[in-house]
């Protein structure tokens, strides 16, 4: 085997370690979403199909990602692979970036040390170690697909199944193909030679974008319209979701070194120089800041993007330094120049990312929840509607298979506003009889409160608690409330 | 082959004439036979005033509320002499009628342009399957009648007899529209000079539109300041977003790639000007969407025509890019027509306003202003508030109160607006926004339900 075969394997190997190191650290997922696709693989592995109606509720989605998992679901326990693959779709990024790299820059150097960094962009690592999430996957198939494009039309096939395959399991589809026409519109701006069926490909890739998701979301778009950009989210949940991100911030989340340099070479080849890999990058780098300060994008999906891009026009960066370097006095001590940047790219990128994956497993309650939760199917009974965060919602769900008044999944609910205001109002009020007629109007029959709802309404006990109503049945780190009063009008 | 080709050619007229009518006539037929009346808010006003132009003759006032005025709309008196023939068939007759004459002229009109076959068949076929058209054609409204006007006017002005003067009529009907009419046509009339020798009709056409403005339009902007035109947004510019009188991302798409194609002739610089403007005016305000419609169409077709014969250099994208783009935009005209036969009002609403027909004809409704135009074209009776705006002193007034009515859980402060306006009648339908009304609404010594089905309920208020 090639020593850079073997170096890259390492990599990989270190990544998906240090990654699965910190998944099974935690029990079960961190996320809201995760559980939601546990719900949908349980529910595939049981009918065959997903769930796509629950009583009144529509879920709008994809069940391409879901249908991947029910696969592995069918021989490992449903969050051993849930982890795994996750993590391995995650790891495989590695790969990914070192490929394409190499392919632009032809240096294996340069290739490994960027396939390194993008296996600890901190905001990636963070977000996605303990979570069962779509983007892992959709990232790779990015690249996969850029990869393919640029090959064009050697690997023409290749392109059109990564097409179909990315357009039909995620909305986020959308924006990769908008970067496409950016790109398209950059390299016609700054005159740069055009093949002959890039045209061809980038119509096909917007129309087929665009006729996949209002296919697949055609309900929701003709429900919400423009809105369903932001998920139908609650006004009061918006800012958690849409949250405003700082400079500081982006070079914590994505990592100094990539930051730094891919700025760089943005000011430097914009209109300046003429390469289409840096234009591509560039593109896509520009249509995720603008998404992301037109807030139609989150911070945590738009960073991780960004993360990737950044890592890509490092680079390029690297690339050129280097070859800067030999050609100056410092040639003689290039390696010392190479050992100096791994040391501050370990600084910067492996050490935060790995002191943000500890804070979040240290910072979770998951083991606490899950235990209540198995409490709660066991001892209550099927038909109870459960009150909670709208956060929650999935994990109660599909651990303790009980109804609740609102999920995350904000587009079945066409009143998710007005029930995320109760929500709001239960957990704040001071008033029993307030609290009591929004239970009454959802019929609630078991209230939820967990360390997150605490830390969430900064609340450390709901003061309107009495014995008469609400009946303590589970009493530990998150207390479980049997509701018992009804509040009637009098004549 | 080639005599293959030739039948083909022969018989692409009548198959776009069969499609049109099928595309006109079948979603109709299932809505009529699901839902048994027509669709549209507006739809239900415009009949209304159509039939009091009829039994009063015409009034500077509205009939049903005599401290409002009505705007002079030819369109009304077309609506009439369709009434006066077939009654309340009009409801169906006027927009599709129109509709079909609208296809005819802009076949005879795309005839005149110097295209090929194909995108001359591409602009005809993007038109008719076009939301937009769709639209105008099943819903009773003014759009299809101005395009007509508009339409007969630029074939006529195209001629070289002396039938061209009659332009001069058509374009002054159209133009009595509104001053975005005006300028519709007096843009194009523009446009056009400057490919044709300037004519004599061209200062008569430029001359009437000038009276026009001088004398009607502009004495109508400075006596009625307070008309509220409310600025729309994407919702109301996409059918895939909502809109049930915008366009289909898809035709836009196209429309795009065929500017992309005449942009390279590098010609027509004010045409990119005007096409901006007028996208513009259609994005915010709506009532020149029938003419940004037509380029869309046009360019469209162009882009069609240029993406089927182009040379590809890689035919399977070729194949799934052009099937693509013909399932795009057959789903897009499927779902709007699933949109239209579902449209409201449903058979079971409209049976519940008919219920207003029972109560004293000097009744004043109360309910949401979106309701206003169904209690007065189906129920006979006065809405208190309704979503015309123009020429209507009390209009704040009565928007404040229905605001206040909608919200307030004071019983006695909302008896005592109500009291105030002499609503006689509350009528809300099932979803209807108005927590503190349906709060007080509880009440019964001081409302008595006449009226309850699952989509409508109508309280009377006791003395």
């Amino acid at each position: 085997m090639r020593k850079s075969t073997l170096t890259l394997l390492l990599i990989f190997a270190v990544v998906l370690g240090i990654r699965l190191f910190f998944a099974f650290q935690v029990e079960g997922f961190l996320t809201d979403e995760s559980y939601f696709h546990i719900r949908q693989v349980n529910h595939i592995l049981e009918t065959g199909f997903p769930l796509f109606q629950e009583g009144d509720r529509v879920f709008v989605f994809s069940p391409v990602f879901d249908y991947i998992l029910a696969v592995f679901g069918l021989f490992f326990p449903i969050v051993l692979a849930g982890k795994i693959l996750s993590n391995l779709f995650a790891a495989s990024l590695v790969v990914a970036i070192y490929l394409f790299v190499k392919l632009y820059t032809k240096d294996e150097h340069v290739a490994l040390l960027s396939a390194l960094i993008s296996g600890f962009i901190p905001i990636f690592i963070g977000e996605t170690f303990a979570s069962l999430s779509v983007y892992p996957l959709m990232f790779s198939l990015l690249l996969f697909f850029l990869y393919t494009y640029l090959h064009l039309p050697d690997n023409l096939s290749w392109f059109v199944i990564t097409s179909f395959f990315l357009v039909f399991l995620h909305p986020i589809s959308l924006v990769f193909i908008l970067g496409l026409c950016v790109y398209y519109v950059l390299i016609y701006v700054a005159d740069i030679e055009r093949e002959k069926w890039e045209f061809e490909v980038v119509l096909f890739s917007l129309f087929l974008g665009l006729w996949s998701n209002f296919l697949i979301y055609k309900d929701a778009l003709l429900l919400y319209g423009p809105r369903v950009i932001w998920q139908n989210i609650p006004l009061g949940l918006l800012s958690t979701y849409f949250t405003k991100i700082t400079l500081l911030e982006a070079l914590f989340f994505i990592g100094l070194i990539p930051f730094v340099c891919g700025v760089f070479i943005i000011w430097k080849h914009l209109f300046r120089r003429k390469n289409k890999y840096t234009y591509m990058f560039i593109s896509y780098t520009l249509v995720v800041s603008l998404l992301l300060w037109l807030r139609l994008l989150t911070p945590k999906i738009g960073l991780m993007l960004l993360g990737l891009f950044f890592v890509l026009l490092f680079a390029q960066f690297y690339s050129a330094f280097l070859d800067y370097c030999t050609r100056t006095r410092f040639a003689k001590r290039i390696g010392v120049i190479k050992l100096l940047i791994v040391l501050v790219f370990i600084l910067t990128s492996v050490f935060p990312s790995v002191v943000y994956s500890s804070q979040v497993v240290e910072e979770s309650f998951v083991a606490e929840e899950l235990a209540s939760l198995r409490w709660l199917a066991k001892n209550t009974p099927e038909e109870s509607v459960v009150f909670a965060l709208p956060q929650e919602g999935h994990l109660i769900e599909a651990i303790a298979k009980r109804k609740t008044i609102l999920d995350s999944n904000f587009l079945s609910i066409a009143d998710a506003e007005t029930r995320y205001n109760d929500i709001v109002t239960f957990y704040t009020t001071p008033s029993k009889i307030q609290a009591i007629e929004i239970l009454n109007r959802y019929d609630v029959t078991h209230v939820y409160f967990s360390p997150t709802a605490r830390s969430f309404f900064a609340v450390e006990e709901l003061s309107f608690i009495t014995p008469l109503c609400f009946v303590p049945i589970y009493d530990k780190e998150v207390i479980i409330y049997k509701s018992k009063c009804e509040v009637e009008q009098l004549d | 082959m080639r005599s293959r080709a030739i039948r083909l050619k022969k018989h692409e007229g009548k198959a776009i004439c069969l499609l049109v009518i099928l595309l006109l006539l079948l979603p109709v037929g299932i809505r009529l036979f699901l839902q048994g009346v027509p669709p549209g808010f507006d739809s239900y006003h415009h009949h209304r005033l159509g039939a009091d132009l009829l039994t009063y003759g015409w009034h500077a006032e509205d009939m049903m509320l005599p401290e409002r005025g009505v705007f002079f709309s030819p369109f009304h008196f077309v609506l009439a002499g369709v009434q006066y023939l077939f009654g309340d068939f009009s409801f169906l007759i006027v927009p599709l009628l129109f509709g079909l004459l609208n296809v005819i002229i802009i076949y005879y009109l795309v005839k005149q342009l110097d295209l090929g076959r194909l995108t001359k068949m591409f602009i005809l076929l993007l038109y008719v399957s076009s939301p937009l058209f769709l639209w105008s054609s099943w819903f009773l409204n003014e759009f299809s009648v101005l395009l007509f006007f508009q339409l007969l006017g630029t074939l006529l002005y195209l001629r070289k007899d002396k039938l061209r003067y009659g332009s001069v009529l058509f374009y002054g009907i159209a133009s009595l529209f509104g001053i975005v009419h005006l300028l519709a046509n007096t843009l194009f009339v523009v446009f056009w000079s400057r490919f044709k020798k300037i004519n004599p009709l061209f200062y008569i056409v430029l001359g009437v539109n000038a009276l026009l403005l001088v004398f009607y339009h502009i004495p109508r902007l400075i006596f009625y300041p307070s008309v509220q035109i409310p600025l729309q947004g994407l919702e109301h510019f996409l059918t895939d977003l909502g809109s049930i009188s915008g366009f289909s991302i898809f035709l836009i798409l196209l429309f795009f790639v065929g500017l992309h194609y005449v942009w390279r002739q590098k010609k027509y610089p004010i045409l990119y000007l005007i096409i901006l403007v007028l996208m513009l005016h259609s994005f915010f305000y709506g009532s020149s969407k029938i003419y940004s419609n037509l380029l869309f169409c046009f360019f469209g077709g162009i882009a069609a025509q240029h993406l089927l014969t182009r040379r590809w250099y890689l035919k399977p994208i070729r194949n799934l890019l052009l099937l693509l783009i013909g399932f795009a935009l057959l789903f897009s005209s499927l779902s709007f027509i699933g949109e239209v036969i579902h449209y409201p009002p449903q058979k079971s609403t409209y049976d519940g306003f008919s219920e207003l027909q029972h109560v004293p004809e000097d009744a004043l409704v109360f309910s949401l202003p979106v309701n206003g135009y169904w209690i007065q074209g189906i129920g006979g009776r006065q809405a208190f508030l309704d979503e015309n705006t123009i020429d209507f002193p009390s209009f704040d007034q009565r928007s404040q109160d229905t605001q206040f009515i909608l919200g307030s859980y004071d019983l006695e402060d909302s008896k005592g607006v109500l009291g105030r306006n002499g609503v006689s009648h509350i009528l809300l339908r099932e979803g209807d926004e108005a927590p503190g009304l349906r709060f007080i609404l509880q009440n019964n010594e001081t409302f008595k339900k006449s009226y309850d089905s699952k989509d409508v309920t109508i309280w009377a208020l006791s003395k």
